[in-house]
């Protein structure tokens, strides 16, 4: 599939609406969005304006109430929730805020891991490569919790890059850590970027971050802003 | 490709939720497998008892020799005929009538017989038979003829010695009554007699034994080939007060066993409940790296079958050893050796594993895998609760598919199962109205109790969960304990120290002032004496009545042989009307006296086909005895009493040629009664039934220590309940306590939060669990166990402490070890 000249993630008429008790409650209205392949685009605005929400939407980790997202080539709408994983798999990476490990898996065997899934017969030469790649080639069988939260971050991100990505999708990746380690994670996602041509959809607050992508928009209380 | 669902597999062992659930599993497997063994083995043991008391594991009868037929498909097998009659023998002057039972060589194929040198002597065992020539005799023919061993009588045409005294003999037939003593000789010298000629009234007996499957294999044959004057004999039909007594522990055990698994079910629901908690946010985390549904499936699946596996055989293990142990100490009471034990029990051990854990987790896990990929974004992203139908469908099944195939009997499983069902939906039921009671409690001031009772309605679904499976636990354990005490008290009190030891019959009216008075000297008051009538069954209803014509086993040895009739003014003890009217008594009896009725024992009656104002037509010593049947009786066959199949009404039988039987408890001290009985009464038969008693007393001994043994599992079924809401309790308190620290609670206040919090829910659990518990074994008690059941309040007392203090123990455990933990590392934790 080429890379290139096509977007890899469309949105239209977006919406997300809960219903609690008799009350509605739009949590996204109305966005409309493109994202090209190999493109960095940052999501921004304050806390609660709905950013994760639009960031699950986008994955396909949820559905929308109302409109439809595109996702490599794939309506979302039409796909089930085991469809949708099998999309994602060994195509979409992903990097939390709160790292999101599996507490019981070394280093290694976390890395490892989208790539079992994927049925990868070379999972663990490949972990230990990206684990390399990310300056942890030392701590392969440590549980995350004898790690910093910049080396969990590390790991979060070999997990993600193990694949080879087309899309990374990432929701407040230097929002736990200090300045100089956050700088650190968004220099290992650029490189992926330049290197493989990774789509990058990031959700963040540092303004650093959000000025180094190539589309800025920001969500005010579900309403997504036109870019700068 | 599932290298690391086995990696996961593995380390999941740290969690102390899996090791609950592991030692929740293996609880329920030793408790079956050991009862299991156990109860197989003395089962199988307990048939070698029957076929002791039949002297072989199968027998055919007949009033002629036996034909060619059933000779022809015995021949491979080990078998030895006996040939019985009576026939009065003589000594000089005196003549007595004796139940003469000329033996094969290898009698008994089952069993034992007991026999001494000299009168004052206990028996011992004997191997053989008495050699051509010679007879062995009961004590009674050796007293009323004024004998010693070494005398001789004279049989027929033949004279032999009396050598031996027989003590005990296994197969002494269904009833301890007989008529008269025994004299044993050797088949080969039957025939010298002359008494048995083609006219000579004999029954004629063909022992068989052999492994259990040829015997198994045998009976169908063996039942095609009788000719209609034969009857098979099973081991099934062995002594009635034994097989009563057994039956009864056998349904104990099961009972006892299927409560423990669901004690261990309902651990094994709480552990999955906290587990999945746990795994919920790995399947969100997998998910969105492109886990499917069918691939985490398959590793919660992969998991389930290591974990059976591991409890299956750490508990069959166990269950083995235990079982050993308990053979091993029970084998010095049981008079005969247990057979090997057989795979059967391992099997049900497997499959209760599985069940369990599919019954009683499955909902849990089918729940936690539809656990939505949002998760990784918003922790508390969950989906609409649907399949809480399901999981009671699913549970409920679990459950009933044990407890039938458990107990094997639709009576007891269907019980259990509506106790257990309308017990689970009155908890949840009470659990609603509860949090709704506290729902509308405010705390006005901060006191620690106060918020543990606001917490009671904030957190409906928690002390519904809590008081659900505390309240199961408490069912099941206070049930299982009512009925034991029930049953070890009724079967002391039916087998009393006192209980009647020696049986006298023949006792003629002539005989029964002097013996009221010679009983009297010797402290034996107030002892029942029963008119005994013999009778055959000739009509129904005016329709001649033949065994040929019934199916009933009981119905056809009933016809093919006389039966005691009795009459009486009360109703026996331990007998229970069924089904119409005891007699009303008839103050100053007139002319116009309606027709006298008669009470039918009811097993027999049904084997008859009878029912009540049916009427019954016996030949008694040819003459006639017809009266409708007014009411139908429930027997105890497992008392030491004089119980009859057919009862008249008082006067109703003075006619008719009458003996007397009745029944005392001779001290073991008072070894010359006997002796000074038969001196003074030369007429009256008196049979020992002190071996039997014994008998009797060691099964039940036998059979109460096992009983206790399966409480123990149920107890630690129960102590496993208690850690596994500790554990779901600690890890759904975490987040709670840490934040009312953060918000300034102290320690104080939590703990008197918690603990007023635990309590009350443990008091809800305990009523309703022995409450139910209560009505439950009631019914049981009555409709199964044949027990009468005392209702008190004492076991909802300890109860509702039980509720109280094992749940206060639990809130206790879960603070004691959150309530010192700073705050930060308990959100940390998590
Ligand atoms: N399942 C939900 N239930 C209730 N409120 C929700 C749910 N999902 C999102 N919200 C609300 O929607 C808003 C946006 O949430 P979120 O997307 O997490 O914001 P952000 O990531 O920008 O901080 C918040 O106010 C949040 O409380
Ligand atoms: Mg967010």
């Amino acid at each position: 599939m080429d890379k290139q000249g096509h977007d890899h993630i469309q949105a239209g008429g977006l919406g997300k609406q809960l219903i609690s008790g008799d009350r509605k409650l739009d949590i996204l209205s109305d966005i409309n969005i493109n994202i090209p392949a190999a493109s960095a685009v940052a999501v921004v605005g304050a806390s609660g304006s709905g950013k994760s929400t639009l960031l699950g939407l986008l994955a396909g980790l949820d559905l929308p109430t109302a409109g439809n997202v595109n996702l490599l080539g794939h309506s979302l709408n039409d796909l089930n929730e085991d469809q949708r994983a099998q999309l994602r798999a060994g195509r979409v990476g992903f990097v939390f805020q709160s790292f999101q490990l599996l507490p019981g898996l070394t280093a290694l065997e976390n890395v490892g891991l989208p790539l079992e899934l994927i049925g990868d017969p070379q999972s663990r030469e490949r972990a230990r490569d990206a684990l390399g790649s990310v300056g942890l080639q030392d701590r392969l069988d440590h549980f995350p919790r004898q790690l910093s939260g910049g080396e969990q971050q590390r790991v979060a991100l070999a997990r993600a890059f193990v694949i080879e990505p087309e899309v990374l999708f990432s929701d407040e990746p230097t929002g736990n850590l200090d300045k100089n380690t956050g700088q650190q994670i968004a220099d290992l996602m650029f490189s992926l970027r330049d290197a493989r041509q990774t789509t990058l959809v990031l959700v963040t607050h540092d303004e650093h971050l959000a000025s180094r992508c190539d589309i800025q928009y920001t969500l005010d209380a579900g309403v997504l802003k036109t870019p700068l | 490709m599932f290298s690391l669902s086995l990696k996961r597999a593995a380390r999941d062992w740290r969690l102390r939720e899996i090791r609950l659930l592991l030692m929740a599993l293996t609880i329920s497997v030793l408790a079956i497998t050991s009862i299991g063994f156990f109860t197989d083995r003395v089962d199988r043991g307990m048939r070698l008892q029957g076929a002791a008391l039949l002297g072989a594991d199968l027998l055919v009868q007949s009033s002629r020799p036996l034909s060619d037929s059933v000779r022809q498909l015995t021949r491979a097998f080990n078998a030895t005929d006996v040939v019985e009659f009576r026939s009065v023998i003589l000594s000089g002057e005196r003549s007595l009538l004796t139940e003469v039972k000329a033996v094969g060589e290898t009698y008994p194929l089952r069993g034992e017989l007991q026999t001494s040198t000299a009168l004052d002597q206990p028996g011992s065992t004997i191997t053989g038979t008495p050699k051509p020539g010679e007879a062995w005799a009961a004590a009674d023919v050796f007293y009323q003829l004024g004998l010693i061993p070494g005398s001789s009588v004279q049989l027929g045409n033949s004279s032999f010695i009396l050598t031996r005294i027989i003590k005990f003999e296994p197969d002494a037939g269904g009833s301890v009554f007989r008529f008269a003593p025994r004299l044993m000789i050797n088949l080969t010298s039957l025939a010298e007699t002359g008494l048995i000629t083609p006219a000579s009234r004999a029954t004629y007996k063909l022992l068989i034994s052999g492994d259990e499957q040829a015997m198994l294999g045998l009976r169908h044959p063996l039942q095609q080939a009788l000719s209609p004057a034969e009857t098979l004999l099973t081991v099934e039909q062995g002594r009635p007060e034994v097989n009563a007594a057994l039956d009864r522990a056998v349904r104990f055990m099961k009972l006892a066993t299927v409560l423990t698994i669901i004690i261990a079910g309902a651990a094994v629901a709480l552990t999955t409940m906290s587990y999945a908690r746990r795994e919920r946010h790995t399947i969100a985390i997998l998910k969105t790296l492109g886990a499917t549904h069918s691939r985490l499936w398959k590793d919660y699946a992969l998991r389930f079958v290591m974990l059976v596996f591991i409890a299956c055989v750490i508990g069959s293990l166990l269950g083995l050893v235990f079982q050993f142990v308990l053979a091993h100490l029970l084998s010095s009471l049981l008079n005969i050796s247990l057979p090997a034990v057989s795979y059967k029990p391992l099997v049900a051990g497997l499959a209760t594993a599985a069940l369990t854990l599919s019954g009683f987790a499955l909902p849990s896990i089918l729940r936690v895998i539809q656990t939505p990929p949002m998760r990784v974004m918003r922790a508390e992203a969950t989906r609409p609760r649907r399949q809480v139908l399901l999981s009671i469908i699913c549970i409920s099944m679990a459950m009933a598919g044990f407890l039938f195939w458990q107990a094997g009997e639709f009576e007891l499983a269907a019980i259990v199962f509506v106790g257990l069902v309308g017990g689970l939906g009155l908890m949840l039921f009470v659990s609603w109205l509860v949090t709704r009671m506290f729902q509308r409690f405010h705390v006005h001031r901060g006191g620690g109790w106060q918020l543990g009772l606001a917490n009671i309605g904030r957190y409906g679904r928690r002390a519904a969960l809590l008081i659900t499976t505390i309240g199961i636990g408490i069912f099941a354990l206070s049930l299982l304990s009512n009925v034991r005490e029930d049953l070890l008290t009724a079967w002391q009190n039916r087998i009393p120290e006192q209980a009647p030891n020696h049986f006298m019959v023949n006792i003629q009216a002539a005989d029964l002032g002097a013996l009221d008075i010679f009983l009297k000297q010797r402290k034996l008051d107030d002892t029942q004496v029963y008119p005994m009538i013999r009778g055959r069954l000739r009509a129904i209803n005016g329709m001649p009545a033949r065994a040929e014509n019934f199916e009933n086993r009981q119905a056809k040895n009933t016809l093919r042989r006389e039966i005691n009739l009795t009459t009486s003014l009360v109703l026996p003890a331990e007998n229970k009307i069924l089904a119409g009217h005891w007699f009303k008594s008839q103050p100053g009896q007139g002319i116009n006296q309606p027709p006298p009725g008669i009470s039918v024992e009811s097993e027999l009656a049904k084997g008859l086909g009878v029912m009540l104002n049916d009427t019954l037509d016996f030949d008694i010593g040819g003459r006639s005895f017809s009266a409708p049947v007014t009411s139908l009786r429930q027997v105890q066959w497992d008392t030491m009493q004089p119980n009859f199949y057919v009862i008249a009404a008082p006067g109703a039988l003075d006619d008719y040629p009458t003996s007397y039987i009745t029944a005392v408890h001779i001290r073991e001290s008072d070894t010359r009664f006997t002796t000074n009985l038969v001196a003074a009464f030369p007429n009256i038969t008196v049979l020992d039934v002190r071996a039997i008693l014994k008998q009797i007393r060691r099964i039940i001994e036998q059979v109460s220590n096992a009983v206790e043994v399966v409480f123990a599992f149920s107890l630690l079924g129960g102590i496993i309940v208690l850690l596994a809401a500790i554990q779901t309790q600690r890890n759904e308190r975490r987040q709670e306590i840490a934040i009312l620290k953060t918000l300034g609670a102290s320690e104080r206040q939590i703990k008197r939060s918690v603990a007023t919090e635990f309590m009350v829910l443990g008091a809800l659990a305990g009523i309703i669990g022995t409450g139910l518990a209560t009505l439950t074994g009631w019914v049981l008690a009555e409709q199964v166990l044949d027990l009468h059941y005392q209702v008190s309040w004492q076991p909802v007392v300890w109860g509702i402490l039980a509720g109280i203090v094992g749940l206060g123990g639990v809130g206790y455990g879960v603070i004691l070890s959150l309530v010192r933990t700073p705050p930060t590392r308990l959100l940390q934790e998590f």
